[in-house]
């Protein structure tokens, strides 16, 4: 196919918020590719290790996906780990690797960050009615892969140790999803992300037919369902999600 | 109490009726400490996004038998999106929450408040899964309704045969059981609901049975007339109808949010919430949170739809007991009236304001 059959003119009014919508996803790819590769290197288990290493490479090429459309579309955003939320979420990810706790590794990156990875991607593919909103889509379901391996593991783990499984999954809530919540929130609690060019993306999410609360939403509730899923009592984790920064 | 859902008799599936409900029970959530104002507004954003789940267990002593325990599944339907509007995504809540009391191998649920519709519009789907039965819980209500109007003319004096009913929702499936109920016991029934076909078939019925009525979509053809007024409704009524209203007129207001919501009527003096039992033997939530967001200005006092699947929990009666819309018979409520006075469970007495603290200005 030629390149400019290719590329569709996008408005202009909506390039700057797709710009930093596509930021945020290579950002958070990149997060997700790294956290993999550490978490190959704290465990021991061989294949688990294989495992992780194949789900580096599958973020490593939904990194490439996004930066590759961006370019197609003339789009330059900005990729930033060491923008305050990002940069917090990959501290709180090594902190349980350097530790070597498999599980914390995943419950980090394979249900909170993947939850809100689907979750988000699916609304921004379902929003943007281009090639752009086909790949979100396209990776929204491959993610979904990721959250399936990771229920049947910590399932076993909860039964296993029930009340220690729930302190640390509490504890690691506390901690990460305290993040997401606090980028997420109408306004970024703790300043600027340092991926969104200029002015929060937040307020120029409606020119691509998308808003806050939907987007938050819909990622609580895979959240919530997924936790639902694992085993987790439904009256604790409806509690933490109560008390996330808002 | 636990959470071994194996051991749960009955469960309850409802939703809240105001906000000030919900930011109530959020309250009771938060951990001590925790700082991070929480307004109402960031918890409306949230609050439909949350999947129904299981918050808390409950345990209701039967006079007979002793303790059973159930749970509490809340929906997390906004209250302020129980219109047509969001009727689908409604629904898709109240399934996930039917699905979840199957999962948890409940034998009995009651549906209550907006969640029963999912029954009463005939979805045979529901009405079982599995080994778990589902009820709208109506028929208890409206037997909790006729004994409470019928108390009611008693405290105030008031010839039940020679007064003229007004119900107001009079099609509906409580409506209609009041309907069957009160015909023959009151002088005239006025009957008044949306859907005007529907409502000119009931008085057609009624007629030909003798039974003098008079129908109309619009309340204020009706109101001056009526000496007692049951609203049953499924949507609140935020009139003005009721300005001029007689201050003899006993009005019971059964809806769940309440139906009539208007400064004036909330202060008239023969007001009281129908369809309410009390649970003699007494009942308790996990964590004692009935005393945060479901409290009345009597003890031990619920919701008639919520006791059904108590009560036939209590008697091992597993079925789905009330379904569908205009099937409560008067043989059907005298039936469930019965089997929850034999576990104490009765009739609340009349009340009206909601606060904890005031005073009642009505008992019985």
């Amino acid at each position: 196919m030629l390149q400019e059959t290719l590329t569709e003119i996008i408005p202009r009014e909506q390039q700057s918020v797709i710009t930093d919508i596509l930021g945020q996803a290579i950002t958070g790819e990149l997060i997700g590719m790294s956290n993999f590769a550490s978490l190959a290197e704290s465990i021991d288990d061989i294949h688990e290790k294989l495992e992780c290493v194949e789900h580096a490479n599958c973020e490593r090429g939904h990194a490439e996906g996004f930066m590759s459309i961006a370019k197609q579309f003339n789009l330059k955003p900005v990729i930033n780990m060491r923008g305050y939320y990002w940069n917090a979420v990959r501290e709180c990810f090594l902190k349980y690797a350097r530790a070597k706790d498999f599980i914390g590794c995943l419950v980090i990156q394979e249900v909170i960050l993947e939850c809100f990875a689907v979750s988000m991607y699916n609304d921004v593919g379902n929003a943007l009615n281009n090639e752009i909103g086909e790949l979100f889509s396209a990776i929204s379901s491959e993610e979904k892969e990721h959250i399936e391996h990771s229920i049947d593991i910590l399932q076993n783990e909860l039964n296993k140790d029930h009340d220690g499984f729930i302190n640390k999954v509490q504890t690691i809530h506390s901690e990460c999803m305290g993040i997401m919540a606090e980028w997420t929130a109408a306004v970024d609690i703790k300043g600027h992300c340092g991926v969104c060019h200029d002015e929060c993306m937040k307020e120029s999410l409606h020119h691509v037919n998308l808003d806050l609360k939907t987007i938050r939403g819909n990622a609580i509730n895979l959240y919530l369902n997924t936790l639902d899923r694992i085993g987790l009592p439904t009256e604790k984790t409806l509690q933490w999600v109560i008390n996330l920064p808002a | 109490m636990g959470n071994q859902s194996s051991s749960l008799r009955f469960a309850l599936i409802g939703h809240q009726e105001s906000w000030e409900n919900v930011m109530q029970f959020i309250q009771t959530m938060r951990f001590p400490g925790n700082d991070n104002h929480l307004t109402v507004d960031k918890v409306k954003d949230v609050f439909t996004y949350i999947p129904p789940r299981k918050i808390f267990d409950i345990e209701v002593n039967s006079t007979l038998y002793g303790k059973i325990h159930g749970a509490y599944i809340e929906t997390f339907i906004a209250p302020d999106e129980l219109d047509m509007k969001h009727l689908r995504k409604n629904l898709e809540k109240v399934k996930q929450a039917c699905e979840l009391c199957a999962k948890l191998h409940v034998p009995v649920v009651s549906l209550g408040g907006f969640t029963s519709i999912v029954l009463e519009t005939g979805n045979e789907f529901f009405s079982q899964i599995n080994n778990t039965y589902f009820t709208t819980g109506n028929t208890l209500t409206a037997a909790f309704i006729a004994m409470g109007v019928e108390k009611a003319c008693a405290y105030w004096q008031k010839n039940l045969s020679k007064s003229k009913l007004l119900i107001i929702g009079s099609t509906g499936d409580i409506g209609s059981a009041c309907v069957s109920y009160f015909s023959g016991k009151v002088d005239k029934l006025l009957l008044c609901t949306r859907n005007a076909g529907v409502l000119q078939r009931q008085s057609g019925e009624l007629t030909e049975k003798g039974m003098c009525n008079y129908a109309s979509i619009f309340l204020k053809d009706l109101i001056n007339e009526a000496d007692i007024i049951i609203s049953v409704a499924s949507s609140v009524i935020n009139e003005n109808d009721f300005d001029n209203i007689n201050g003899d007129t006993i009005v019971c207001d059964a809806g769940y949010p309440k139906n009539l919501q208007s400064t004036h009527i909330k202060n008239h003096e023969r007001l009281f919430y129908g369809g309410m039992g009390m649970v003699t033997g007494g009942y308790e939530f996990e964590n004692n949170l009935e005393q945060f967001y479901y409290k009345f200005p009597l003890p031990s006092v619920s919701h008639g739809c919520l006791l059904e699947a108590v009560v036939l929990a209590m008697e091992n009666a597993t079925c789905s007991f009330s379904k569908g819309r205009g099937n409560i018979t008067v043989n059907a409520m005298e039936n469930i009236l019965a089997m929850a006075q034999k576990h104490g469970i009765v009739p609340a007495p009349l009340f009206n304001k909601v606060p904890v603290n005031a005073t009642p200005e009505i008992s019985y």
